[in-house]
């Protein structure tokens, strides 16, 4: 079995943002929770099953080995960075032709698993457009999935209920972070190990996208002037009184 | 205490807002005495805040309301042997004496001691008293504040120590929030600036074979006291004995506590599944023996009853909280156990089995372990699911080295003999741990040596006042 992990990583919060569009990009990179979701349900499937042969690809405007090597760390079969163009993160359907590329690269991938979010602007177009593209099946929101005979358990929570879903392969699922998929610790032999491994990072040749970077501006600083206080009633209320909130600011 | 432009005169100087240092500076003035304590960092605490806040004391009221018996001699006996008889008699003489009278001080002060005790590194006894190390501090100089006695100046490291020109240490050179300022001290010098983990240029000085290894501790604990006092010729020792405490998890960089399985009844094994070391002797040289490990890491084994048997007030016991944090590895099984670590599945079972049979012998003739910790405590098997392991390998929270001084903690030059003016306490010091190291003995070392340092510059002052006072006669 074949599992593709597709990684996008944000932008490592120790470091200062900048509105110039070339400093912005090179900005280091860390993994998303969510990212780290998708890598953990992928390793609890090796856990389950020995045989299960995990690749992941990080996708970014600008893919650092570090990040490669801290993917590595967890003794996957095959890690490699593909730099994509900035507005590409802009435009989701020229986006999702280049991931159902990499995906078709990856014959005989089982599950492709992405974290929410990923890549997207926290749109969450993306996922939906790569299943489009891959004509394959789509479970967005998942926390924890386990093989069966005949294709993949799901299980996500809506509220206090448990959802879980049954489905055939090939699959692509988008995860939320979870107690449940905390991406555990490397051990420390394969940390050593990804500290000598050499990656590939390519740069992305097609699919350009539609849209352009024009530049960067940095958005107004909002200040608080609002004392705290909870906001009650229904949620059809609560989202009225938040929206009302809101307005007044902008 | 007068200040002058770029100029300060106190009667008694202590450079480092640690436990130590507040020890010190809350005993002389009690004593009567005007202090100034400058700290390095913009905040007090240094590495005694940072620490497991364990305080090694013996014979306390905690002990007796819980029927452990303890006493003086076990502890001399306990920290003698745990040091390898490498250690100064003398200064373990001078931490026992002194050592229940501290106890009680601190109570008297409002130092909260947790009422859970256990035993740990080097203890025959449980005997790790525990409390909130930053707090303590923070109690300490309350105490100093409330006294009227004691300043304390915020980012002000001293640079070189002042001497007169008959040798006497009267003072330092410093640097107060940028700007060069002069420091007197009528009494005496005490230094009590930590030790030197964060200064790893000088860490590989002595103790290349750590150059991997994690290196917590105070910002501040760079050795400049060590360097100043060294400058004046103070005797060193102890540093071939710099060493990384066991049981930190070595990828993790959030917790930086280390974790103690192996003291309740864990064996350690190594990647290729074998144990290389008897689990029971101090956490010290635990980790001399992981270090020596394929890239420095291990795992401790256990099961759910030793699990069972840890304690969450206790933060080298907190077995949930590691949970918690995801750093514990769990299995139903000790195949997949080994499976998840990644160690050979059939190494790792013979090396159970075996130790298991050991158990049940009451002899391992492998390391010759006898006891969970030091001579304290029966082993156990390793038989109930589920099974859990713990990465661990070393991290050097401290140096435990430094200074060569006396009984009465006056720093002694390479000639064992004093240098007039300059005393010590605290991890800066050398002489007093030895070998290896007991649970407690470096905070327990602190406050104690603090308070003697303090007692020790307020006699040299009365000394002196008297031979005046004769003179003049």
């Amino acid at each position: 079995m074949r599992l593709l992990v597709l990684l996008s990583g944000i932008v490592d919060s120790k470091w200062p943002l900048t509105a110039d569009p070339a400093a912005a990009g090179a900005l280091p990179r860390k993994l998303s929770p969510f990212d780290e979701s998708a890598l953990e349900c992928a390793l609890k499937l090796r856990d389950a099953d020995p045989s299960v042969r995990i690749s992941a690809t990080v996708v970014a405007p600008r893919v650092e080995e570090t990040l490669l090597r801290t993917v590595a760390s967890h003794r996957l079969d095959g890690v490699a960075g593909l730099e994509i163009a900035e507005a590409m993160l802009w435009d989701a359907r020229a986006y999702s032709a280049l991931l159902a590329a990499i995906v078709t690269r990856e014959a005989g991938a089982d599950l492709v698993l992405l974290g929410r979010e990923f890549g997207d602007g926290d749109d969450g177009v993306l996922a939906p457009c790569l299943a489009e593209a891959l004509q394959w099946p789509l479970v967005g929101l998942a926390q924890e999935i386990v093989r069966n005979a005949s294709g993949w358990d799901l299980l996500r929570e809506r509220g206090e209920l448990e959802e879980h879903i049954h489905l055939p392969g090939p699959l692509l699922a988008s995860v939320t972070n979870d107690r449940r998929n905390r991406l555990r610790h490397p051990l420390m032999k394969n940390v050593a190990m990804a500290k000598k491994q050499a990656f590939a990072i390519t740069a992305a040749d097609a699919a350009t996208p539609a849209v352009r970077l024009q530049g960067l501006r940095e958005g107004p600083v909002m200040r608080l002037a609002t004392p705290c206080r909870m906001i009650r009633g229904s949620i059809n209320e609560q989202a009225a009184e938040l929206a009302v909130l809101l307005r007044g600011r902008s | 205490m007068s200040v002058a432009a770029g100029d300060i005169d106190t009667q008694l100087l202590v450079i480092g807002g640690g436990l130590a240092g507040f020890a010190a500076a809350l005993e002389a003035a009690e004593a009567g005495a005007s202090v100034l304590l400058i700290e390095k960092q913009g905040e007090i605490g240094g590495s005694s805040a940072m620490s497991g806040g364990c305080l090694a004391f013996a014979g306390t009221y905690l002990q007796r309301a819980q029927g452990i018996e303890d006493s003086d001699e076990l502890l001399f006996k306990d920290l003698r042997e745990v040091g390898q008889m490498e250690n100064d008699e003398a200064l373990v003489r001078a931490y026992v004496e002194n050592q229940l009278d501290t106890y009680e001080w601190l109570c008297r002060h409002g130092v909260v001691f947790l009422a859970a005790l256990e035993a740990s590194s080097g203890q025959s006894v449980p005997r790790v008293h525990n409390v909130d190390p930053a707090d303590m501090v923070r109690t300490l100089a309350a105490r100093c504040k409330e006294s009227g006695r004691v300043k304390v100046m915020l980012n002000t490291a001293a640079e070189r120590l002042l001497c007169d020109e008959k040798g006497r240490v009267t003072g330092v050179q410093a640097r107060a929030n940028g700007k060069p300022v002069t420091i007197k001290a009528q009494v005496d010098v005490i230094v009590a600036s930590g030790g030197f983990c964060r200064n790893a240029e000088l860490v590989h000085r002595f103790a290349p074979q750590y150059d991997q290894a994690f290196f917590i501790g105070g910002a501040g604990n760079v050795g400049d006291g060590l360097k100043m006092a060294w400058k004046l010729g103070a005797g060193l020792r102890d540093m071939a004995y710099i060493k990384g405490t066991y049981g930190k998890h070595p990828v993790d960089e959030h917790n930086n506590h280390s974790l103690l399985a192996v003291y309740k009844g864990a064996i350690a094994v190594n990647q290729e599944g074998r144990r290389f070391v008897d689990e029971s002797i101090s956490y010290k040289l635990l980790g001399d023996a992981c270090m020596q490990q394929s890239d420095g890491s291990t795992y401790q084994i256990f099961d759910q009853p030793i699990y069972d048997s840890g304690d969450n007030r206790v933060r080298i016991l907190d077995f949930e909280r590691r949970t918690e944090e995801g750093l514990m590895i769990k299995a139903d099984s000790l195949d997949a156990l080994a499976r998840m670590i990644e160690v050979p599945i059939e190494v790792l079972r013979k090396t159970v089995d075996a130790y298991n049979r050991h158990v049940d012998a009451g002899h391992d003739p492998e390391f010759r372990r006898k006891a969970l910790v030091h001579n304290h405590g029966a082993l156990v098997r390793i038989d109930t699911a589920p099974f859990y392991a713990y990465p661990s390998t070393a991290a050097v929270f401290g140096t435990y080295c430094g200074l060569v001084i006396d009984a009465d903690m006056h720093v002694l030059d390479v000639f064992d003999e004093r240098i007039p003016g300059l005393l010590a306490a605290g991890e800066v010091v050398g002489g007093f741990h030895g070998g290896a190291y007991m649970t407690g003995s470096a905070l327990g070392k602190a406050a104690i040596f603090g308070r003697i340092a303090a007692r020790s510059a307020l006699a040299g002052e009365r000394q002196g006042q008297l031979s005046r006072t004769l003179r003049a006669v």
